[in-house]
């Protein structure tokens, strides 16, 4: 099981650094949403001695790892079109450990780029002052979150089968969740309607909890966290049900 | 020793002929090919013996450890963006090739399929019949014990061909069962125990392979392939 998880991780590790245009281009968005909108509010009010470049800066990091987890599933459409996960299927492998290998390690990739996009920030001028005890439990509210939208592509790609319908998936799942969110507005500046929605979007809890932790030093509420490891395991099911109905039917 | 047993075994799809009906089988070690007209049902009992089937009826008694059998089907199923040693390291790590065997295994494989020199670069840049070497190589990784290829010469240059039948017959005089759908009557003669032919869904002959194109005609009532 373990090797095999690890076989699959190496495997999604190796083929994504192969890639260094993407990996590059995948830092431009949070640059430009990073630049646009931190010039654009920087007088907007977020809090006492709080910048809207540093109260953006997490948000956008998050917002980083949503749009890279959502772009996850192309890589199953593309095992699938080559017959390639339907043959890593066939071995005695367990599934669940082919379906986290892939998952981990996008994941892993996600946080190192979430990272980057925080040192972006740093550049731009934000200022952050985490605390390591509290970043460490924001870093697995982060982890779970990349594994639980991950999971949710894999989901919806082994179940439409076409890379175009992922672009569908950007819009129809990322774009109400980020604009329902805490991720670029804090919640005292929202109608009262948003900001009661706000409070059920899971990218919220990503967001305050990673944003807690890098502006104030604050651990992250325990429900935050329970509520992200209860989403990512309920999508890594879902994702196993996909995938062996996908593979059945090559 | 039988390694894999039918009896009665009959599959059906949604057509109106089974694509099985009534097989009766005794699977030896050994090179067994299986030979029928196209839609005879050789592949469907491929994936009964696979195990990757149910019969709709009768019985069907095959290696339960999926590690001791080798299915590879006719279509390519590589990763172009991975290397051939990559493909055939993660095959083997999926397969619970203990990791100290693995190199040793990728270097022989490569040795017999003559692939060696291009193990290090990506499946994208092999040609079509290299790459069809690396998808049988792929195949046999786990070293199993009751192999089933699914018209593996198909697509195949003349040298993978050789290379192809040497391998097999390695493996059959090792005590292996291997079982090849093919066309090709006149190798399946020159290299085979013995031949099943199938024709719409049952067995019509199993023995050895001795004639067999004129056994072929004689019991289809079709010229091979």
């Amino acid at each position: 099981m373990i090797d095999a998880l690890r076989a699959v991780a190496w495997r999604t590790w190796t083929i994504t650094w192969r890639r260094p245009v993407l990996l590059t281009f995948s830092l431009g968005q949070p640059l430009v949403w990073m630049l646009f909108f931190g010039f654009l509010f920087h007088r907007f009010p977020v809090g006492e001695g709080i910048g809207y470049l540093d109260f953006l800066a997490p948000g956008v990091s998050v917002m980083t790892v949503l749009f890279g987890a959502s772009q996850s599933g192309i890589g199953w459409i593309r095992d699938l079109n080559t017959g390639f996960l339907p043959r890593m299927l066939s071995t005695p492998a367990p599934p669940a450990a082919i379906l986290a290998g892939k998952v981990l390690a996008d994941a892993a990739r996600l946080l190192l780029q979430s990272g980057a996009v925080l040192l972006l920030a740093l550049l731009l001028g934000a200022r952050l002052h985490p605390d390591p005890a509290a970043l460490t439990a924001g870093l697995i509210c982060l982890a779970l979150f990349a594994l639980a939208f991950s999971c949710l592509s894999a989901a919806f790609a082994l179940q439409v089968h076409a890379q175009e319908a992922m672009a569908t998936f950007v819009h129809l799942v990322n774009m109400p969740l980020l604009f329902t969110s805490t991720a670029l507005v804090p919640r005292g500046q929202m109608p009262g309607w948003l900001a009661a929605v706000s409070r059920f979007n899971p990218l919220t809890l990503t967001v305050d909890a990673w944003r807690g932790a890098l502006l104030r030093g604050e651990m992250p509420a325990l429900r935050s966290l329970l509520l992200l490891a209860a989403l990512a395991a309920a999508l890594f099911l879902l994702a196993l049900t996909r995938m062996r109905a996908a593979a059945g039917r090559y | 020793m039988s390694l894999a047993s039918l009896r009665g075994v009959g599959v059906r799809f949604a057509r109106a002929e089974p694509a099985l009906a009534a097989v009766d089988l005794d699977l030896l070690p050994g090179l067994t090919v299986v030979a029928g007209p196209n839609g005879a049902g050789k592949t469907t009992l491929l994936r009964v013996l696979a195990g990757l089937l149910r019969p709709g009826s009768g019985t069907a008694e095959v290696l339960r450890d999926r590690r001791r059998i080798g299915y590879i089907p006719q279509d390519l199923a590589l990763d172009p963006e991975m290397t051939g040693r990559e493909t055939l390291a993660l095959l083997a790590a999926l397969h619970g090739v203990p990791r100290r065997e693995r190199s040793d295994r990728i270097a022989r494989l490569a040795e017999s399929f003559g692939t060696a020199k291009h193990l290090p670069r990506p499946v994208a840049s092999w040609s079509g019949g290299l790459k069809r070497r690396l998808h049988l190589a792929a195949g046999m990784i786990h070293d199993p014990d009751l192999l089933l290829l699914d018209e593996p010469t198909a697509g195949l240059d003349l040298e993978g061909n050789d290379f192809l039948w040497a391998e097999l017959e390695r493996r059959a005089a090792a005590g292996r069962a291997v079982v090849v759908v093919t066309h090709d009557l006149a190798a399946a003669e020159r290299h085979a125990d013995r031949a099943v032919v199938l024709h719409r869904g049952r067995i019509v002959s199993y023995g050895p392979p001795r004639d067999l194109p004129d056994l072929y005609r004689r019991l289809t009532g079709e010229e091979p392939e």
